[in-house]
């Protein structure tokens, strides 16, 4: 193996790469579990209803099972927001959606499990079941949740500046409403978690695709009523997440319950449609944007109304509705807005976060519209949005720091790959161009729980052979350390052993994480520098160490090796250990308004792209040909990396514009398959062109921000403005199939017939 | 034989003690607990639990066909090798060309989806099937990722096939080990209530289903795996005719090509693109490689579904089909095969043997397309089939078929009988494409709405005529929508 000497800033390919392509990489299902019994769930086959009888005995009295768990086992609600847990593990009195979890067996194999849950006996009395935001908010509608009228989980208002002004002020105010279907994150991992309860030391041991461990650490130990410290959570390799691993789930919950009442292990493996009605994936989203603009292409004002249907539980769902709000900001200088946000309850899978949480239809909205203003302006796309960009350092209206603003560069770059100033406009017919700009944040500021404990903890471990045990991070570990990066050993997340730490979301590793671990290796770096020191016999502030050398400044004929410092460090101390810590300062934490927290972060990223479609009018067909993205990650510390969140991202966004989306027929997911969900295969996926913009960041780890989400919500408007470069027609639905691509042609066509006979009738009157 | 024989890598295996419906995915991981091999949907429509199936080829060599696991059943291992992720290192321990490509190119982020792709790129490694970045595109549509945007693993494939194809040194010890584990007589396997029957020649096919008529057929078991691990049912008499010799043979003459029932849909690619350059464009985007390499023409037929899309175009293509009964055999028209949602005209312990179809004359006019919400491995919203004989200017005889339009693969007799006997015009069409809404009443479901349906497939004619009748200058675009 040749030794790549880390640098941040390098092409790095992935530190488990091996592991994964040889299988040798292990995810939860492959954990050896010959000895576990097989757990599996008894969903409600009704949309909503009250549960009149739930009979488990007969269950229980067959042969090989072990355990049968019902609502009646966990009295505690969980959830993610400590104002809005209102969903048990297993339903209790009331069922709200088709799939919720309403019993739970464990058996010694899963044709007993399976027999098992045909033997449980269960009546409900349905009630009216709503599967729209209308049908949920309609005034006789039943409540789903007694203790929140309307079906309303939150509405939220917020103003800045003069709104009525600033309509007064614009040349043009164009008004638009858009539709988005619900998405999924669709992971290509099905969900799956492993219990191991000891009855004799009452402790519990939960392997799982959670994205945060800590998290279902907590829901745990409030739904089983342990201590939190006789509770260990493990994260196995995780086939993929996207948001949808960032709450407790069901299942964690159920597989946990399971296994204390069987006092033994439990794997449970939920199948692909199991794993679709899990979800809590993007609501299905309607924007209504009002938008007030100058002759020259200067926004004045905006004007937003966002109603999400979020499902039949609460989730991540008051933080999602908004963000929606929270984001209009943050992204261009608009200097009043309003925005009135509604989470609706109905009787479907919950929603939760996505990539791109709460933003990506709001922006594809905001998007859409500001490119059809600059067309009735007579203005560039990219000239309007030049006209609106911010100047860092700044706070926008609603109290959001923007400490990096790397967007003009962004525009440029797609601008100059995309050719769009030869190509715009003199495409064959059915080609067209779409621009969109997009951002997201680098972890949210303010924590979900606020314990007072810093945002991020890193470890690090130093002994044997001057090997290096980090949590997350190599690269930046190293790079601190002059180290080459295959010495920096990653420990996944293992509440035993690793720090407590908020998880992978949130756009927080690079950043939170990453800043934590330049501290803790910092401390590590002093400590071999001192020991350096007293082995060189020089002063500390004269040693450095580079390429896991360490030498004394101006040239000094001694050296040390790494591993000599490493052995001079140990003697005495032993192991050592450091610890880096990260918070975000107050004044990052948002504004003092209600919901003022959400959105705020330390380091917003930005991206713009360019889509290039054909459109095939006649069958309603979309192809994307080619995409150029660029994307200020602050600073790249591995660009390949980075390209590879880009693309994925983009590439997501693609799917939600063009053919993802969820439906159900009274309740029951018509799409739950990876064939009828429709996520795009590589046969349809363009060649994503990535160029990387460093703004460096004030604040981020070496100047970086996140590269992972951002780039998402900028997909669908690019794509559905390059549409309207095509063929002339605006599309307001999302995902844009080909049946609504005709039908909205068709609609079109209508129209302008209508308004030509019109014009002809004024013309001979 | 009596018991299922195969290769693990280089081991020999015989399997005892399990169902003959375990899938071979199951196998790998529960009783090998070989774990690099992943279930994501258990349906064959992720490519996660892509492993590679090798076999004599006839020739003194080996054919490597990568497949989904998750709905094989192991009776389709029996005489071959099966190769899974972890038996891809190469000998002295170095990783595979293939999946050191896809660590340089970080063609792996969450990993999941990643041995599924070494598979499919190794298949194409080893058989040396992929010529340019757009074939390594179709070769993989099989297999989903959810991270990477698919580029750095193309990017990987492409490296990958650049290094020499090989036969990793081990075709001749593997044929002997083959040869070793088959003694050529049929499999007979029982598990329980459970039997599986292997047969090798169409006689002994003939016999045992006409003695077991309510046996069931399985070929590349694409559909029929999924009756197992979607809707948990319980087989018992499966008969596995995908080593009938006689039926995978496609025979072409100059005049006509005839399809054996289980010619898979990837060998009958080439003889379809043949017939008409429509088909090979359908063929590239129906189902994935895996799927295409276990599924057969036979049962896409057989199977009777609606959304079969080989039907419609054969249909038009003026297709017959002959069906097999112990030793009787009848012709039909494939059209007439189709007689309602679910029912076709086949007898109990009858099989469709084989399927003809006429290569198109000099005055034949064909067009096919395919149309749905993903481009490829999608179920069409609509498929239209258009088959017209046109002499000195006037439509002689009309075929037109759709799949999507209605509850069997149709053909649109009122539109046909508007056609014929009229001149090849634009107004010929445009009154056919009025009659069309007489033909069919589509329905609305999550693939499409019913009037897209109908629009969709009067724009396949319209476009018809654009692109094979229109005379030059005149727009090769449907430019008004119908009711607009």
């Amino acid at each position: 193996m040749s030794k790549v000497m880390s640098k941040a800033g390098t092409r790095l390919p992935l530190i488990d790469g091996v592991e994964k392509v040889t299988g040798a990489a292990q995810f939860t299902a492959d954990l050896p579990a010959r000895d576990a019994l097989v757990g599996r769930i008894l969903r409600s086959p009704v949309a909503h209803g009250e549960i009149v009888r739930l009979g488990a005995s007969k269950a229980l009295a067959l042969e090989g099972v072990r355990a049968v768990v019902t609502g009646a086992d966990c009295a505690h609600t969980y959830g993610i927001l400590p104002i809005a847990m209102n969903e048990y593990p297993l339903a209790r009195d009331k069922v709200r959606y088709r799939g919720e979890p309403v019993a739970a067996v464990a058996a010694i194999d899963a044709a007993t499990a399976e027999r098992a849950l045909a033997l449980i006996e269960l009546e409900i009395r349905e009630f009216p079941a709503y599967f729209t935001a209308d049908a949920a908010l309609a005034d006789d509608a039943a409540l789903i949740h007694d203790d929140k009228p309307g079906n309303l989980e939150r509405h939220v208002h917020d103003s800045f500046g003069d709104v009525a002004a600033g309509f007064a002020e614009a040349d043009l105010v164009s008004e638009e409403t858009f539709l988005c279907a619900e998405v999924t994150h669709a992971m290509m991992e099905p969900h799956a978690a492993l219990a191991d309860y000891d009855r004799e030391h009452d402790r519990l041991t939960l392997h799982t695709v959670s994205q945060v461990p800590y998290y279902v650490h907590l829901m745990l130990a409030r739904c089983l009523e342990m201590e939190a410290s006789r509770i260990r959570v493990i994260k196995p390799f995780v086939g993929g997440g996207f948001g949808a691993r960032t709450e407790t789930l069901n299942f964690e919950l159920i597989v946990a319950l399971l296994a204390r009442r069987a006092n033994g292990k439990v794997m449970m493996t939920l199948s692909r449609e199991e794993t679709f009605l899990t979800h809590r994936g993007r609501p299905q989203t309607d924007v209504r944007l009002k938008l007030g603009m100058t002759r020259d292409g200067r926004l004045t004002a905006a004007d937003c109304e966002v109603t999400q249907r979020g499902g039949a539980y609460a989730g991540y769902g008051i933080v999602t509705i908004l963000y929606a709000g929270a984001l209009l900001h943050g992204l261009y200088d608009i200097p009043a807005t309003h925005y009135e946000g509604r989470r609706v309850y109905a009787n479907l899978p919950p929603c939760g976060a996505m990539r791109g949480h709460g933003t990506v239809d709001m922006r594809h909205a905001f998007e859409c519209l500001l490119d059809r203003m600059a067309r009735e302006l007579n203005l560039d796309p990219f000239a309007v949005r030049r006209r609106n960009l911010l100047t860092a350092p700044m706070r926008t209206l609603n109290d959001l720091m923007v400490n990096s603003y790397g967007l003009d560069e962004c525009l440029e770059r797609v601008e100059q790959a995309s050719g769009w100033v030869k190509r715009k406009g003199k495409l064959p017919p059915g080609r067209g161009l779409g621009l969109a700009c997009s951002h997201y944040v680098s972890g949210a500021a303010k924590a979900v729980h606020r314990t007072g404990e810093p945002h991020a903890v890193v470890t690090l471990k130093l002994d044997f052979d001057a090997g290096v045990t980090a949590i997350t991070v190599a690269l930046a570990v190293a790079e601190v350390l002059g180290i080459d990066v295959g010495r920096v050993r990653v420990v996944a997340n293992d509440s035993a052993v690793t720090p407590k730490d908020n998880g992978a979301y949130s756009s927080r590793v690079t950043f939170m994480v990453g800043n934590a671990a330049i501290e803790a290796a910092k401390n590590l770096r002093e400590i071999l520098i001192e020991a350096a020191a007293g082995k060189l016999d020089a002063p500390a502030a004269e040693i450095d160490c580079i390429g896991e050398t360490f030498r004394v400044d101006g040239g000094a004929q001694s050296e040390l090796s790494f591993a000599e410092v490493t052995a001079a460090a140990l003697v005495d101390t032993g192991t050592i250990t450091t610890k880096g810590t990260f918070t975000c300062p107050p004044e990052a934490q948002g504004g003092k308004h209600r919901g003022g927290a959400v959105g705020s972060t330390m380091g917003f990223s930005y991206a713009a792209q360019v889509v290039e479609v054909s459109v095939d009018e006649d069958l309603g067909t979309i192809r994307v040909e080619k995409v150029w993205a660029a994307h200020d990650c602050g600073f790249a510390i591995n660009p390949l990396a980075v390209e590879g969140q880009v693309q994925g991202s983009v590439w997501m966004g693609m799917g939600q514009a063009l053919s993802e989306e969820t439906r159900f027929a009274d309740g029951l997911p018509v799409h739950a398959s990876m064939l009828d969900y429709g996520v795009p295969t590589i046969a349809e996926s363009p060649d994503i062109h990535v160029d990387i913009v460093e703004s460096i960041d004030p604040l981020g780890p070496f100047g970086a921000k996140e590269a992972g989400e951002g780039a998402l919500s900028g997909f669908p408007p690019a794509m559905v403005n390059a549409v309207a470069d095509a063929i002339g027609l605006d599309v307001n639905v999302l995902p844009v199939t080909p049946d609504r691509l005709v039908e909205a042609l068709t609609q079109k066509r209508r129209a302008d017939k209508r308004q030509a006979a019109k014009a002809a009738k004024v013309a001979v009157s | 034989m009596n018991a299922i024989r195969f290769l693990l890598g280089d081991e020999p295996r015989t399997i005892t003690g399990l169902p003959v419906t375990t899938t071979v995915l199951d196998y790998l991981r529960g009783v090998e607990r070989l774990t690099g091999t992943k279930e994501g949907c258990a349906e064959g429509d992720c490519g996660a639990c892509t492993v590679v199936i090798a076999e004599p080829d006839g020739t003194g060599g080996l054919e490597h066909r990568s497949v989904n696991a998750c709905i094989q059943f192991i009776g389709a291992l029996h005489g071959r090798q099966l190769l899974s992720v972890e038996h891809l290192r190469q000998a002295d321990g170095s990783l595979h060309p293939v999946q050191q490509a896809m660590v340089d190119h970080h063609g792996s982020q969450c990993g999941f989806c990643t041995p599924g792709f070494v598979m499919s790129l190794y298949a194409a490694w080893r058989t040396d099937a992929v010529a340019n970045r757009q074939e390594l595109k179709d070769w993989l549509s099989g297999n989903l990722c959810r991270c990477t945007g698919y580029g750095p693993i193309l990017d990987a494939g492409e490296a990958a096939l650049k290094t020499p194809a090989g036969d990793d040194g081990d075709t001749a010890a593997v044929l002997a080990k083959l040869q070793a584990l088959d003694d050529g007589s049929m499999l007979d396997v029982a598990h329980g209530d459970q039997r599986w029957f292997a047969p090798h020649n169409a006689d002994d096919l003939a016999k045992i289903y006409a003695a077991h008529p309510d046996a069931i057929l399985v070929a590349g078991a694409t559909d029929v795996g999924l009756w197992v691990t979607k809707q948990h049912r319980h087989l018992t008499t499966l008969i596995d005719v995908s080593r009938v010799v006689q039926l995978t043979a496609i025979k072409e003459t100059a005049g006509a090509v005839t399809f054996g029932a289980t010619a898979s849909l990837r060998a009958a690619t080439a003889a379809l693109s043949a017939l008409h350059p429509d088909l090979g464009e359908m063929m590239r985007r129906f189902a994935s490689i895996p799927i295409r390499n276990t599924a057969t023409v036979g049962g896409n037929i057989a199977n009777g579904s609606p959304i079969g899309d080989l039907p419609p175009p054969l249909i038009a293509l003026g297709a017959t089909v002959t069906l097999r009964h112990g030793d009787e055999r009848r012709t039909l028209p494939l059209e007439d095969f189709f007689i309602a949602y679910g029912q076709q005209d086949r007898a109990p312990g009858e099989f469709v043997e084989s399927l003809t179809v006429e290569r198109p004359g000099a005055d034949d006019l064909f067009a096919c397309t395919k149309i749905s919400k993903r481009f490829d491995q999608d179920i069409s919203a609509v498929l239209a089939a258009i088959w017209l004989r046109v002499k000195a200017g006037q439509i002689t005889d009309a075929r037109i078929a759709f799949g999507g339009m209605a509850a069997t693969p149709s053909r649109a007799r009122r539109a046909e009988t508007a056609l014929i006997g009229q001149p090849w015009t634009a107004a010929s069409i445009e009154t056919a494409c009025s009659v069309l809404e007489s033909d069919f009443t589509p329905i609305d479901d999550m693939r499409a709405s019913a009037a897209y349906r109908m629009k969709a497939a009067q724009n396949c004619l319209r476009r018809f005529w654009y692109e094979r009748g229109a005379p030059a200058g005149e727009p090769t675009r449907v430019l008004e929508l119908a009711d607009g």
